[in-house]
């Protein structure tokens, strides 16, 4: 007997008057293991329909509630002869507005995209490493790594957009005076934005690499924070510091109509 | 909680509402028609809180019993739920929207003004379907944080992870395709920026310009086909990765959870008297993958 055990009960015992009986036990996990046996489960009716149904009535309650005080916007008539100054897209593609004004416009509007939704959908085959499943943030380093990410990315995106101010050809050419026409369009629209991406994106991998000695999850944990930070921190910039020509303003001095709900 | 005593006269009367209403119950519940539709008696056993799951069409899609760890709102925040709730909110709304407006350039906008001045509750109707929309987006990002930030796109959800990429990107389209069809400068600004980075693609730019505007610029043709991807095309294709996303839950074991902490279990042993013995084991680490086996047990 191995240690700490100790017999409960002896059932099923061999009854004479049966024609049947249990022959043989396999080793292997019941079809329930791990996924909440009787004592970790509840039944559906009525548990998790309560909760259906509460949140159910609470988003009505909300979404008819915004609609009762707030009204959907509706402008002038179309007319693309008079564009809005400033132009702007719904919020959740002013990240990429905000990026086509630092670099060439299919770098930003299609392969930095195309590269992103790229990734997540490869990154459940990278990070297969099941260990802490259903954990938010699965270990304190975790944590750690996302708060340092969140600053990072918030850090670098401002510095790099005050530099680059509204227009690809600002700031990086100021650094390189004297290029013009085709080169300067390479060279500011792709060469400088991939160079400065692919490094800050390599710098925060090393700095969380040496810092916290990271498993396959805590890396993809700064992988991805810095993706959601950088989609959201963006919409904020392009929504509420966006003026007239898409030139950096305050949010108070922003023109009229300049958010666009 | 103590109800306050029933004053006497009212006693009677009351006790007779009662009875009545139970009779009218039990003759509606064991009228053919009813029980025709409900097959099994009220869920108030666990019997029969199984079968109410099995039995209706639309319960069927959920579990007879779920993990405790489902039910705690901090684990999901009901994000995906709300996700979905919006988006039926969203196909409500806008089927009634669709009687009230007509998706040609010439009086698209009018159509909008219209919900606000001439038609009843138009406006509140407007409104609901554009900010639920607004909402959507939102929660489906938010959705896909906490499915990151838990581990829940590890295997075996890892497909449906990639199911929900793709559910997000049609929720976008679907958002920004409904913002054009307002046909004002908003609209303007969205499809000139949109068509701007479609034109941007490389190698296929002019194509896929096309295919966004259908013609050379933002016009008509531009309007009546956003409006067939808003109403028909996108709709569907969520609908049924919804749906795929759904049933993956169900055979992924149901939603992500911690590894259990597993307490003492009960193994089965053949005892030497020919019976068999039920042995308390003592919890072993959550680290240990496979529960020991009879022989390890015996060992
Ligand atoms: C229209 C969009 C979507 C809808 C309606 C939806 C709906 C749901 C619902 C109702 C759940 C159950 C748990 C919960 O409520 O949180 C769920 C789970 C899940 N969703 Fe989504 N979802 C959508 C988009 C996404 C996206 C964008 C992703 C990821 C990129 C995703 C990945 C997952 C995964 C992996 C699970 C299982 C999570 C677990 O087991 O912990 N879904 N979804």
């Amino acid at each position: 007997m191995a240690k700490g055990e100790t017999v409960v009960q002896d059932i099923n015992p061999k009854d004479p008057n049966k024609t049947y009986g249990l022959m043989e036990l396999m080793k292997g996990r019941a079809p329930l293991v791990d996924k909440g046996g009787p004592e970790e489960s509840l039944f559906s009716w009525p548990h998790l329909m309560i909760w259906l149904t509460v949140v159910f009535l609470g988003l009505l309650i909300v979404v008819v509630g915004i609609s009762w005080i707030a009204d959907a916007p509706l402008r002038e008539p179309f007319d693309t002869d008079v564009p809005e100054n400033p132009a702007k897209a719904p919020w959740y593609f002013l990240n990429l507005q905000e990026l086509l004004l630092h670099m060439d416009k299919s770098l930003a509007g299609v392969i930095v995209p195309s590269i992103v939704l790229g990734v997540l959908m490869a990154l459940p085959f990278i990070d297969r490493n099941t260990r802490d499943v259903g954990i938010w943030f699965a270990t304190k380093k975790g944590v750690q790594i996302s708060i340092f990410t969140t600053i990072y990315t918030v850090a670098w995106i401002t510095a790099g957009v005050l530099f680059d101010e509204s227009n690809i050809f600002g700031g990086f050419l100021r650094l390189l005076p004297g290029l013009t026409g085709l080169t300067a369009t390479i060279v500011a629209g792709w060469l400088l934005p991939v160079v400065v991406m692919v490094a800050l994106i390599g710098l925060l991998m090393a700095i969380v690499e040496v810092r916290w000695r990271p498993n396959i999850r805590e890396r993809a944990m700064a992988l991805f924070t810095g993706f959601a930070v950088a989609y959201l921190y963006l919409i904020v910039i392009s929504m509420f510091f966006r003026g007239f020509g898409m030139h950096l303003t305050w949010p108070w001095d922003l023109p009229p109509k300049a958010i666009p709900f | 909680m103590m109800l306050p005593p029933i004053p006497a006269p009212l006693r009677a009367p009351l006790d007779r509402a009662i009875e009545v209403n139970k009779m009218v119950l039990d003759l509606v519940r064991q009228s053919p028609p009813w029980k025709s539709i409900f097959r099994n008696a009220y869920p108030n056993t666990d019997e029969n809180r199984a079968l109410v799951m099995f039995n209706s069409f639309f319960l069927h899609i959920m579990p007879v019993k779920v993990k405790q760890n489902t039910l705690k709102w901090t684990y999901t925040f009901g994000l995906g739920l709300m996700t979905f709730y919006l988006f039926l909110l969203l196909f409500i709304t806008g089927i009634i929207l669709m009687f009230l407006y007509v998706p040609a350039a010439e009086r698209a906008y009018q159509d909008m003004q219209r919900l606000g001045t001439s038609v009843a509750y138009g406006q509140l109707l407007r409104n609901s379907h554009r900010w639920a929309a607004h909402l959507m987006v939102l929660f489906v990002f938010l959705h896909m944080c906490r499915v990151f930030y838990t581990g829940g796109y590890k295997p075996p959800r890892d497909f449906n992870w990639v199911v929900g990429v793709l559910l997000l990107v049609l929720t976008l389209l679907l958002s920004f395709s409904g913002y054009i069809l307002t046909w004002d400068q908003l609209a303007a600004s969205a499809i000139t920026v949109g068509a701007n980075i479609g034109g941007a693609s490389p190698f296929l730019g002019g194509i896929v310009k096309a295919f966004i505007l259908g013609a050379d610029e933002p016009g008509p043709a531009t309007l009546i086909r956003v409006y067939a991807f808003h109403v028909i095309l996108l709709p569907t294709a969520v609908f049924i990765m919804a749906g795929v996303h759904f049933w993956r839950i169900r055979k992924d074991g149901g939603l992500s959870a911690p590894a259990t902490a597993r307490k003492a279990r009960h193994v089965l042993v053949p005892s030497a008297r020919g019976g068999f013995t039920v042995k308390e084991v003592p919890p072993v680490s959550p680290e240990a993958q496979v529960p020991p086996s009879p022989e390890e047990v015996r060992r």
